[in-house]
């Protein structure tokens, strides 16, 4: 490894004292996070920082002496020092670059315990895929379900919607996730570093956090008397979609700013097909576009941060806008007529949603001693989801509202989190950590159409994790979790289905039972969690790392109490309002080597669930009109098992490969005759392999990459109730990116084509998936970053 | 090699997976039945106070269980202007929804399920049971068959049909395909 040496910032801080010397220190990258385990040599003594960056060597005598801090991934430290005093010294450490840009990246300094792997910004940038969990896609084990073109939400082994956790800076994300038609409400381009922890995280986050964690980290402390930022430009065929972000992020000496603004406009995309087959209707598509998918979304974000020695606050606002249209061929009953090209590909007509989402959060960290740490976290979120068609009520007693007529449903959902975490780190490289969170949430309802009902829910929670570094080859770790909830479901009484009831000719008590769409329930729950992991490394090159827990998802209010026909799904949903919180054991192994040019983790698992919550077919039909049979929420045993394995190579120098297979196996157990199915949504196997060349730097052009790339999905026949057969596909990728150095001006530039071939792929884990509409045809997407 | 080794290991390991998984799985159904609808078709006019013909072939790889036909109006996208009318759900707009007389009529509304395909393979259902009633209101309805097996798997067939004055049907059995 080459090895440049730059030394970012040296702070002396010289106190007069006696004969025998002591020198402190501490060791952090430019943001002024610790850097743990870094190498710090003074003439022959050698020491390392500990958990909370620091270090100590006692006695030296005093004189001239050369000293070496070195840490993998940063730029190392070689300067002389005079010692004759007890030295404090602080150090911060420069991210190697040149070695971060390279393909095979080796850049975890320190392994974690978690399954985990980070993703920068850049990388998102590089990668955009029109939303940030489709962007994510090619992490191992991440499988985004999407929307339409331009939103998606993200799927852990084969475990989505309230089954994993979005946090961002410490605050969970609290949207629609249980609904199929909803999209992750946060902008990939303003998102600074995105952690992907797959397996448990419940310890920590508590309900939800079963498949895994997304962890969005926007509170990167920015350079010290610094003031830039970046401007990119993104463009794709696909949908002709055009989009524009600017950052921008300044420090003086203890506040920091920062302002982000995106904003993307898309047409209706495109699909490799001209017809597709539903509920026995053969629909068109005319000049292969998806009829009224066109969309817009508008992000806001902007911070202040202090911070002072030990004291950091940051805080936070941001606003995430989307208005999508729906493909109103199969929104309800197939439709012919709807989807004639109406001369505009750019509009969003009816049905279509729109979706706020509003985000306050603080962040207050205080270092009590240098050895303990205090966070407290305050949190307010408001998801406003609307969805929008023309008013097409099947009761004829029904009227159309006054106010706003074509407001089918809107979910209302105030979210307020409170957290306090205190960090312990005792001698002998003990971290103690507990925490106590407390949430409200508050749902409120409107529209002509019911799906699901007013609520209210607190959770209180408590946890505790222990992690002791043993020393460099073993660490372990342990956490406990206590949780309690309550949720307060009000009961909605539907007038106009009475009528319409009545006025078939049914009974009173028949229509009155109907109209009773969701009943006063009021339930609480608690649930305790315990976890226990360890990572070895057994030599430098090959290392282990374990994690076997229980985690718990308390019963949402749709799975407690819905009662309605939600067009996206077609069927009549019903709540039960007797579910159990979902408690489940998790089993997690990586196994990673870790060579000059050759690379490979394998990582199995295996969850079992005493109660997954899934819903049923109940071979009663509705009398609700246009809904089929109604699908109950059940609870059964479950398991899922899998493994994720990626392998990366380089080789004559300038050439990568990536590979990455993945593989899920699920199933219900012990359904009793009903039959033990598997678990809808599952993605089948598949392999993603990548083959990367680097060019030597040719005039302006530096850094440049070409790169090809292929992804392989399997036929998925283990199929849920209700699902179909998805056949196998494939799909094949190209692109170049490379950095244009123009006089100061140094531009990203990334050129890419995915689905060159315009295959007509079907995907398991589509929303669009039971229409059969294909996946997005060829595309070629341009995007180009400027920072200033 | 030592990478040699540890890829070896590796293979065995998810081969050791993969055959452990795939064994043994129950006999699931999740095949839904198949539906032939005959009668009636799409676009067919029916007549106010007559019966339907009704005839389907059905078909399940294990058992069917039940199916259900309803029946209801098909009259949106009228009478709230809002400038959307590219996007309403209007087929067909029959000449009928409009006159005075036509508007005090009722939408005729059917929902019925019959369970005499329960447990048969195949079946072919046919029968005049459904009477539309002679003061239904004129204009378009969605005809929607459904059908369910054993297992709960679900086949939906639906027709766009209208519903005329006395004399002007067309039996119901008329091919209006695309």
């Amino acid at each position: 490894m080459r090895i440049s040496l730059v030394v970012f910032s040296l702070l002396l801080t010289i106190q007069s004292f006696a004969q025998a010397f002591s020198v402190r220190g501490h060791v952090s990258d430019i943001y002024g996070s610790a850097l743990v385990g870094s190498t710090i040599q003074l003439g022959s003594q050698a020491v390392a920082t500990d958990l909370d960056g620091n270090f100590l060597i006692p006695s030296v005598e005093g004189g001239e002496y050369v000293l070496a801090i070195t840490y993998i991934g940063y730029e190392s430290v070689n300067q002389k020092v005079f010692v004759n005093n007890n030295l404090d010294l602080h150090f911060h450490l420069k991210e190697d670059t040149t070695l971060l840009d390279q393909v095979v990246i080796s850049s975890e300094g320190v392994q974690s315990i978690k399954n985990a792997e980070k993703v920068s910004n850049q990388k998102l940038i590089e990668q955009y895929a029109g939303s940030l969990a489709k962007t994510l896609e090619y992490v191992p084990g991440v499988n985004a379900m999407e929307i339409g073109a331009g939103s998606s939400k993200p799927i852990i082994r084969g475990l989505g919607f309230n089954r994993l956790a979005v946090a961002e800076n410490g605050a969970k994300q609290e949207g629609q996730q249980w609904g199929a038609d909803h999209g992750l409400e946060i902008d990939a381009f303003s998102t600074e570093e995105v952690e992907v922890i797959k397996g448990v995280g419940t310890i920590e986050y508590g309900s939800d956090a079963i498949a895994g964690v997304i962890k969005i980290n926007n509170e990167k402390v920015p350079e010290v008397h610094s003031f830039n930022g970046s401007a990119t430009l993104f463009g794709k065929t696909v949908n002709d979609s055009y989009g524009a972000s600017v950052q921008l992020k300044a420090r003086e000496d203890k506040f920091f700013f920062k302002v982000k603004a995106t904003a993307q406009e898309y047409g209706d995309y495109r699909v490799p097909t001209e017809e597709i087959y539903y509920l026995g209707t053969i629909i068109p598509i005319y000049e292969g576009r998806m009829k009224n998918t066109a969309g817009k979304n508008v992000s806001l974000y902007g911070q202040v941060g202090y911070i002072d020695g030990s004291v950091k606050n940051v805080l936070s606002v941001s606003n995430v806008y989307e208005k999508s249209g729906f493909f109103p061929g199969a929104h309800g009953l197939p439709n012919i007529t709807t989807v004639v090209h109406d001369g505009n590909h750019r509009n969003i007509g009816l049905p279509h949603q729109n979706v706020n989402h509003f985000k306050v959060t603080n962040n207050f960290t205080y270092d009590l001693t240098g050895k303990s740490k205090l966070n407290a976290l305050f949190s307010f979120q408001n998801n406003k989801r609307q969805e929008k068609s023309i008013f097409h009520s099947h009761f004829e007693n029904q009227t159309p509202p006054i106010n706003d007529p074509n407001l089918e449903l809107e979910f209302n959902l105030n979210t307020f989190d409170a957290a306090f975490k205190y960090e312990y780190l005792s001698d002998n490289n003990h971290k103690s950590v507990i925490g106590l969170q407390y949430t409200y949430q508050n749902n409120t309802i409107d529209g002509y159409g019911f799906l699901l009902p007013k609520f209210n829910r607190f959770v209180v929670g408590a946890f505790a994790i222990h992690e002791h570094y043993v020393n460099e080859q073993l660490t372990w770790e342990a956490g406990v979790r206590a949780d309690y909830a309550e949720i307060h479901i009000k009961p909605f009484y539907d007038e106009v289905l009475y009528d319409y009831l009545i006025a078939k000719g049914h009974s009173h008590n028949f229509a009155a039972d109907y109209a009773q769409r969701s009943h006063q329930t009021d339930r609480d729950f608690t649930s305790f969690n315990a976890m226990l992991g360890a990572k070895y490394a057994y030599t430098d090159k090959v290392k282990f790392a374990a994690t076997i827990g229980t985690n718990f998802r308390f019963p949402t209010a749709i799975e407690l109490a819905s009662n309605g026909v939600h067009h996206g799904a077609f069927r009549h949903e019903k709540g039960n309002p007797n579910l159990d919180p979902e408690q489940g054991l998790a089993f997690d192994f990586r196994a990673s080597y870790v060579g000059k040019n050759f690379k490979t983790t394998f990582s199995p698992y295996a969850y079992y669930f005493t109660n997954y919550i899934f819903l049923k077919p109940s071979g009663k039909f509705s009398v609700l009109p246009d809904s089929g049979q109604i699908y109950e929420y059940t609870q059964s045993e479950a398991l899922i098992t899998g493994f994720e394995w990626s392998v990366e190579q380089r080789f004559l120098e300038s050439f990568a490969f990536k590979g990455v297979l993945e593989y899920i196996y699920n199933k219900q157990l012990m359904n009793g005759k009903s039959g033990n199915y598997p678990l809808p949504f599952t993605p089948p196997v598949n392999f993603y392999g990548e083959l990367r060349h680097s060019f030597n730097d040719w005039k302006v052009f530096k850094r440049t990459e070409l790169f090809v790339n292929g992804k392989w999905y399997a036929e998925q026949q283990r199929i849920a109730q209700g699902e179909s057969i998805t056949p196998s596909s494939y799909s094949f990728g190209a692109g170049v990116s490379s950095t244009i150095r123009l006089g100061n001006v140094e531009a990203k530039a990334n050129l890419s084509a995915t689905n060159i071939f315009n295959a007509k792929i079907l995907n398991h884990m589509s929303f669009y998936r039971p229409l059969e509409i294909p996946e997005l045809g060829r595309s070629i997407q341009l995007t180009i970053q400027v920072p200033f | 090699m030592k990478t040699i080794k540890y890829i070896a290991f590796y293979s065995l390991l998810a081969s050791a997976f993969f055959t452990s998984c795939t064994s043994s799985d129950d006999n699931l159904d999740t095949e839904p039945p198949v539906v032939d609808l005959i009668a009636p078709a799409d676009g067919a006019k029916l007549e106010a106070g007559k019966d339907i013909h009704f005839d389907m072939n059905v078909s399940d790889n294990v058992a069917l269980a039940t199916y259900n036909v309803d029946i209801h109006g098909n009259f949106d996208g009228h009478g709230h202007g809002d400038g959307n009318h590219t996007h309403s759900i209007t087929v067909l707009a029959g000449d009928h929804t409009h006159d005075a007389e036509n508007e005090a009529r009722k939408e005729f509304k059917f929902n019925e399920t019959w369970d005499d395909i329960y447990g048969k393979k195949n079946d072919n259902v046919h029968h005049h049971k459904i009477i539309i009633a002679a003061d239904a209101k004129r204009g378009n309805y969605h005809f929607a068959v459904k059908v369910l097996d054993k297992a709960g798997n679900q086949t939906m067939v639906f027709r766009n049909i209208e519903i005329v004055d006395p004399g002007h049907g067309d039996g119901g059995d008329h091919s209006h395909h695309h």
